[in-house]
């Protein structure tokens, strides 16, 4: 796929070379929006939002990274979703069963490909990292998840979020330390390969930050 | 040997991250080779970095493609559409005005005529009036010819105003009858402009019907 040429084709209006961007990003922007939202549905509108706006507003993208670009959309579709669910009622993430129990093994993490308990682990270890992300403010949420799960370097997040450098830094290391203690309480309930030490060093740091 | 503070969190996060400028990070180095406590947070940090990154990616749930609809795209309209639109306009407006002109003539015209056929008229009923001299005129020169000079010359004039026509009949009385005004634009010429008119607007219709229709074959919806 030549990404410069498709873009410059969207660019002049090309809804068909726009949609070659979109079938390569789709993966990448709805996990971004599922990470951050944590909510399925939401991601999906967030998505679907996040690309009308950036086939809308192509005209401003100017070179560079064009995935940080498509994530700076998608980071704003997500801002205002997490506005408007501030309005409204909110739905659980956990999936529920008729009697509105959280499901211990949601069916809609089952993938094909892995066995029984590869599965349940899997899902186990989304629930929990899923369930510490949620506990993040949302600006910290954005910051770790464009860094550990898209892989964007700090200047790219700087760009994505409006935000200085040495402000991302600072959320990036406060996010992982608050993750890693979320993380450390789920203790025994993690996957054996993905239990964490036990530490005392995490809470003297985040005292020491305030 | 001092507790870690949130500084060296975050510039052992940026080093995690190989964020960190070259001089700050051998440094940050030294301290770790040296300090257990820093290299306790540093591997907290790892460890939270390489969870998250073993969260497993979802795909997609459906295609997030959009549709020329969605991304609020027209059709483009082929250059010779205006054209043929503003052709089409002009015909219109022409036929109009000659329809104008038209009427607006023959609402004029009977008054001219009447004008015209007042003033012949005047000049018509002269001639009968003169024409009714001469016998008087003749009878003077019976009565007192030598006496009267002036009635002599009458005689002379009589011969002309014999030879002038009267005003012809239909003239004399055009109250009664309007002329019959076909106009001053042919009839021709305004069929011509109609048909102009339609069929630049139906050949502007075609050309945008069969680009819409090439739009959406190649943009399904």
């Amino acid at each position: 796929m030549n990404e410069t040429a498709l873009i410059q084709d969207a660019q002049r209006g090309d809804l068909e070379a726009f949609n070659r961007l979109v079938l390569h990003y789709q993966d990448a922007i709805y996990n971004t929006a599922l990470r951050i939202l944590g909510d399925e549905d939401r991601a999906a509108d967030a998505t679907q939002e996040a690309f009308l706006s950036a086939f809308r507003s192509l005209n401003s993208y100017r070179g560079g990274s064009f995935k940080a670009w498509l994530m700076r959309t998608v980071t704003n579709a997500c801002y205002d979703e997490l506005r408007r669910q501030k309005r409204r009622p909110t739905t659980p993430l956990e999936p529920e069963n008729d009697d509105e129990e959280t499901l211990e093994s949601p069916r809609w993490l089952a993938d094909s490909s892995m066995g029984p308990e590869e599965q349940f682990a899997a899902a186990e270890l989304e629930h929990a990292i899923q369930h510490c992300l949620n506990a993040l403010p949302a600006d910290f949420r954005t910051v770790v998840v464009l860094a550990d799960l898209q892989g964007l370097d700090y200047a790219e997040i700087a760009a994505a979020v409006h935000t200085p450098l040495g402000t991302i830094k600072s959320r990036l290391a406060r996010a992982r330390l608050r993750l890693r203690a979320c993380l450390q309480d789920f203790g025994e309930l993690l996957p054996a390969p993905f239990r964490l030490d036990s530490d005392t060093e995490i809470a003297s740091v985040e005292r020491s930050r305030a | 040997m001092t507790a870690p503070t949130f500084r060296d969190a975050e510039n052992l996060s940026a080093y995690l991250d190989e964020q960190l400028p070259r001089g700050i990070a051998t440094r940050l180095q030294q301290r770790l080779d040296s300090d257990p406590q820093l290299g306790a947070v540093y591997e907290q940090l790892r460890q939270a970095r390489h969870l998250l990154r073993q969260l497993p990616a979802r795909r997609a749930p459906r295609n997030f493609t959009l549709t020329p609809k969605m991304a609020g795209l027209k059709a483009p309209t082929p250059r010779a559409v205006p054209v043929f639109r503003f052709a089409s306009l002009l015909a219109s407006l022409l036929l109009l005005l000659t329809f104008a002109a038209n009427n607006l003539s023959a609402l004029s015209v009977p008054s001219m005529a009447a004008a015209s056929v007042t003033a012949y008229n005047a000049a018509g009923m002269e001639a009968p009036l003169e024409q009714s001299q001469p016998p008087e005129a003749s009878a003077a020169p019976m009565l007192a010819a030598p006496a009267l000079p002036e009635a002599s010359a009458a005689p002379t004039t009589t011969p002309e105003l014999l030879r002038m026509d009267p005003a012809p009949a239909d003239k004399l009385a055009p109250q009664n009858e309007s002329p019959r005004f076909t106009g001053f634009i042919p009839a021709w010429v305004q069929l011509g402009l109609l048909a102009g008119a339609i069929l630049t607007a139906l050949a502007g219709w075609l050309l945008h019907q069969k680009a819409s229709a090439d739009f959406t074959r190649k943009n399904p919806q």
